[in-house]
Order: structure tokens, then sequence, then C-alpha cells
């Protein structure tokens, strides 16, 4: 009996510490399922603003059903991400990482000063709490599902040919643009997903939640824990989540810790600290191949892309 | 192809070139750097577009398709440089050339149909497996691309181009960098393919290759068509000796070999 009642107190002790995780799983799935497509692209956390704000004010002012309310803000960035996604159709690595930043800035912008609809600088507040954590456990497994699917076979394979080479891609009869819209529509909803469920739990949202800040913090949580699968995503989901909290010490100092294990990682274990755990594997398995950590960043994705096993 | 033309600026890479290959053709192209060889397969392969002039396959016109569907047309190619992806096996690679008919179904299909997903992958295990040993490499599957020699790196890349089952196979000097042993094993094997009735076209420096495999040679200088027949014949040409041995372009030759490194 004592077991049972120290697991559910830790598990009331920590549980806002696992929605936030569940909820930045899927937001870093949001960032790494584009760039595990090739797509340099962080408007995740544009759409997670706009995920937030329409399922917020969808349930607070018009009493949508939250399951509802979430669909229709999932299908809505979907909709817009497609539209960015033939926007921005000619755009490729730094040139389109700046512009889908530019549009995170400007999606922040716009809820700034269209106050009528987000409550400008005040913020959307009093959203009534309509999610709970099992809900949004059950969506980040499916989540995890899809893409563990978008990893294998045909389609992974047809994805890494397009990140490593478009040209040999269209060569073997890959529409590259198709699967790029799809990535791009699929990385939107993800981030909608998150956006949506962070309003309907914490019940409020401010303008400035899907800042510049949010957009490193996502892009450390794929790089940290690797973007070659979403395995890498959900593990720095959860470090990038849990270790501030663990070091509150730290304080202030946190933007130079990202900032350092950014760079120890993208140095000496570009395909991130995922990638650890499978060369771990392999090599149990007697298949060890230790150059995967030494070889360049091109060849950084873990060999989840390569389904073989 | 049809008075095909390809301009890069002022530069005429492609000036009205008119090529047809037939079903069991190993139809050679040759010429000296910079002449257009690689231009023309890229055309004909829809990597780059002509400026005029038409492209047909079986009858159908196919000169404003998007790359990927001449490869649907039954065109398949190799690259001039070795292009296999190095976070995959061998054996996946060739099978991206295996699956191409269950991806041209689209992203959505692949993805989401999961019992003909199980199927196909099975289907293009075999198809890959089935390429690698007409290639002569049957036990390298398992290994990957930055693990292999230059030569069988770059039959993979064959293997990976008869995967797709095309009707035309474009073969951008395929033996280039190969040992004489590997480059005779490749001329049997184009051969062989050409007796099943596959076209063929394949730009190849070494003229030996030409005259032992082809049974027709194109020879290009300046985008242009300057000899055209049996090999034997096209290799007494004139034109063609004087383009190679350089009387016009000899500052032109002696750039050459940077040229190819400059394409490594």
């Amino acid at each position: 009996m004592q077991t049972i009642a120290s697991i559910s107190s830790w598990y009331a002790n920590n549980e806002t510490l696992i929605q936030e995780i569940l909820i930045y799983a899927l937001l870093a799935f949001s960032i790494q399922v584009a760039l595990r497509s090739g797509i340099f692209s962080l408007a995740g956390v544009g759409f997670y603003a706009i995920g937030s704000y329409a399922a917020g004010l969808l349930v607070k002012e018009q009493a949508w059903p939250t399951a509802l309310a979430v669909i229709a803000a999932v299908l809505l960035c979907a909709l817009l991400g497609w539209a960015l996604s033939v926007l921005l159709v000619r755009l490729r690595d730094l040139y389109l990482a700046l512009a889908t930043v530019a549009f995170d800035l400007m999606v922040g912008v716009v809820a700034l000063n269209w106050s009528s609809l987000t409550g400008g600088p005040l913020g959307t507040v009093g959203i009534p709490i309509s999610v709970t954590t099992l809900t949004i456990f059950i969506t980040v497994l499916g989540a995890a599902a899809m893409l563990a699917l978008m990893q294998r076979g045909t389609i992974g394979r047809t994805l890494v040919a397009v990140r490593e080479d478009e040209q040999l891609a269209r060569s073997l009869s890959v529409n590259v643009r198709r699967y790029r819209e799809l990535a791009f529509v699929i990385s939107s909803m993800l981030g909608a997903l998150a956006g949506a469920y962070h309003a309907l739990l914490f019940t409020d949202i401010q303008a400035t939640d899907a800042g510049f800040e949010l957009i490193v913090l996502a892009l450390t949580m794929v790089v940290i824990g690797g973007f070659g699968s979403w395995t890498g995503a959900l593990l720095g989901a959860i470090l990038l989540t849990w270790i501030p909290i663990e070091l509150t010490s730290i304080g202030q100092w946190w933007d130079a810790v990202y900032g350092a294990m950014m760079i120890v990682v993208a140095t000496f274990i570009p395909g991130g600290l995922i990638s650890l755990v499978t060369i771990a594997g392999r090599a149990s398995r007697g298949r060890a191949r230790p150059s995967l950590l030494r070889r360049g960043s091109a060849a950084a994705a873990p060999p989840a892309s390569s389904s073989g096993a | 192809m049809k008075d095909a033309r390809v301009a890069f600026g002022g530069v005429r890479a492609l000036d009205g070139v008119s090529l047809t290959v037939q079903d069991g053709q190993l139809l050679g192209l040759i010429g000296p750097n910079g002449s257009g060889k690689s231009t023309l397969l890229a055309a004909i392969s829809r990597m780059i577009d002509l400026s005029s002039g038409t492209l047909t396959m079986e009858g159908r016109d196919y000169t404003n398709a998007p790359a990927h569907l001449a490869n649907a047309l039954g065109i398949a190619r190799t690259f001039q440089t070795v292009r296999l992806l190095r976070t995959m096996s061998v054996l996946e690679n060739v099978m991206l050339g295996a699956q191409a008919e269950w991806v041209r179904r689209g992203p959505l299909a692949t993805w989401l149909w999961l019992s003909r997903a199980r199927r196909e992958e099975k289907r293009a295990r075999r198809a890959a497996q089935q390429a690698l040993e007409r290639v002569g490499l049957k036990d390298l599957g398992r290994r990957h691309p930055q693990e292999l020699p230059y030569g069988p790196a770059r039959k993979v890349e064959i293997a990976r181009a008869l995967a797709c089952e095309p009707k035309l196979l474009l073969l951008d000097e395929p033996t280039a960098g190969m040992s004489q042993a590997e480059r005779e094993e490749v001329g049997i094997l184009l051969s062989e393919l050409s007796k099943d009735g596959l076209a063929q076209v394949l730009v190849e420096h070494d003229l030996a290759m030409i005259q032992r495999v082809c049974n027709r040679v194109v020879a290009l200088n300046f985008g242009q068509v300057i000899a055209e027949g049996l090999p034997a014949q096209v290799a007494a040409d004139e034109l063609v000796r004087e383009a190679y041995l350089g009387h016009r372009d000899a500052g032109m030759e002696a750039s050459a070999p940077m040229m190819e490194i400059g394409r490594q």
C-alpha cells in the first residue's frame, strides 16, 4: 500500500512537470518531423501560438466542446501550414529557417496588436481547464506512432532521399514537392496541438508565449535529443523540461547552459543524445559502429532512418 | 528527342540535337568535356528544361513533364558522381529504385496504407536484392555505401537504376575510376541488358569500351552532333578525331582534367 501511496504522491507533486513534458514533446515533434525531412522550418512555434489562440478562444468565447475546438485549431493550422509551404516552396536551409522564424515573430506581433481578439498585451485569460493529462498522453502516443510510421519503409527512405539529395529523389519518381508539403503540414498540425493543449490546460495565453525563446528552446530540444527520430525529440523534451526544474539554482544562467549544451552535442554527437542509445544498443548486439560518432553532420541521422532491422 | 536546345546564359549547351534510341539499342555518346553529353542526359531525364525542341517517350510528349514523371515513363539514370545515401544500407539504397512505382502513389498512400506497405516492402526488398545480384554484388546489401570501394559503389548506382525496371537507362560515365576488370564486367552487363531489350544511352570517355559494347555512337561537340553511326565509322570520322585530339580546342583539352576533378 505504501508504494502505491508514494507513487501517487510523486505523481501529484510532478503532474505539472509531466504535462509540460508532454506538451513540449508535441512541439519538439513538430520541429523534428520537418528537420528529418530536410526542411529547416521553425514555423511549428508560430502554429503553436495560432493553435493556442484558436482552441483557447473557441472554448472560452464560443463554448465549443474541447475535442471540436482542438480539431478546428489543428485543421486551421494544417491549412495555413500548407499555404505557407506553397509560399516558401523555393526556400531551403538557412533561408527557410529565417523565413519561418520571421513567420513566428509575425504571429507574435499580430497576437500582440489584435487586442479585440487576443486581448493584446493582457493576453487571453480565464480559459476553462478542459483537457486531462491522460488525453495529452494519448495524443503524444498517437503522434509518436504516426511519426514512427513516417520513418519506416518506403516513406522513411523517401524522406531521407528528399533530405539528402532532391535531384536523385526526383530521378526515382519522388514528387519532392508533395513530400515536403506533407512534412510541413504535419509539422504545423503538431505545433498547433501543442499550443491548443497548453492553452486548455494552463488557462491563459500571452502574446509573448511563442516568442524567440520558445523557438530556441524547441530547436535545442531537437538538436540535443537528436533530429533523426521522434525518440530524440521526446528525449530532448524530457531533458530540457526536467533539468531546469531540478537545477533552479542556476537561475538566469540557463541560456548559457543551453548554448553550451548545443555546442557540445552539435560538435561531438551530431546525431543527438539518442544516437548514443542507438549505438549502445548496436554494440550490445555486436554490430558496433562507433564511427557514427565521428562522421560529419550530413550523416548525422541516427539509424532510425535505416529501417533494416 | 527532337531538335533539342538548351542554353545556360549565352552558352548553347545543346544546339539542335535530335536523337532516337530504340529498344535494345545501346547508344554510345562521346565528345570532349563540355561538349554537352551530361546536359543531354539531364535534358532527357528532365533535370533541366529545354529552351526549345521536344522529348517523346514511346510516342508520348513529355517535354514539360516534371522529372519524377520522366522516371514514371520508364527513364532511369545514373549520375556522373557517386550519389548513394550514406545513412542507409546498400540494399536500402537500391530499394529506393525498387520502390519507385509505389512511391508514385504519393506520400499519404505510402505513409498510411499499411497493408499494402507491408507487401510493397517485401517486394521492393526482393527486387533490390535481384538488382544487386544482376550487377554482381549479391553479398554487399547489408554494408553501408561509405564502406564500399569506388568501383562497387558505382555498380550499386547501376543496380538502383535497374531496380526501377526502366525502359530507357541513361548512364553517365558509369565506369570512370573503375579498374580494367570492373570495366569489362560492366561492359558485359550492359551488353546483356541490351540483348534483353533495354534501350540505353552510355556516356563514356573510354573509346575502347564504346567500340566493344555499343551498337550505335553519337559524337557531340559544342552542343551539336558532329558524327553518328556505327562505332567504327564514328571513331574514324575526321571531325571526331579533330575534336578529341584537339586542333581547334587544344586549350580546352588541357583544362579537361581539372574540370573532371571539380565535378567530383
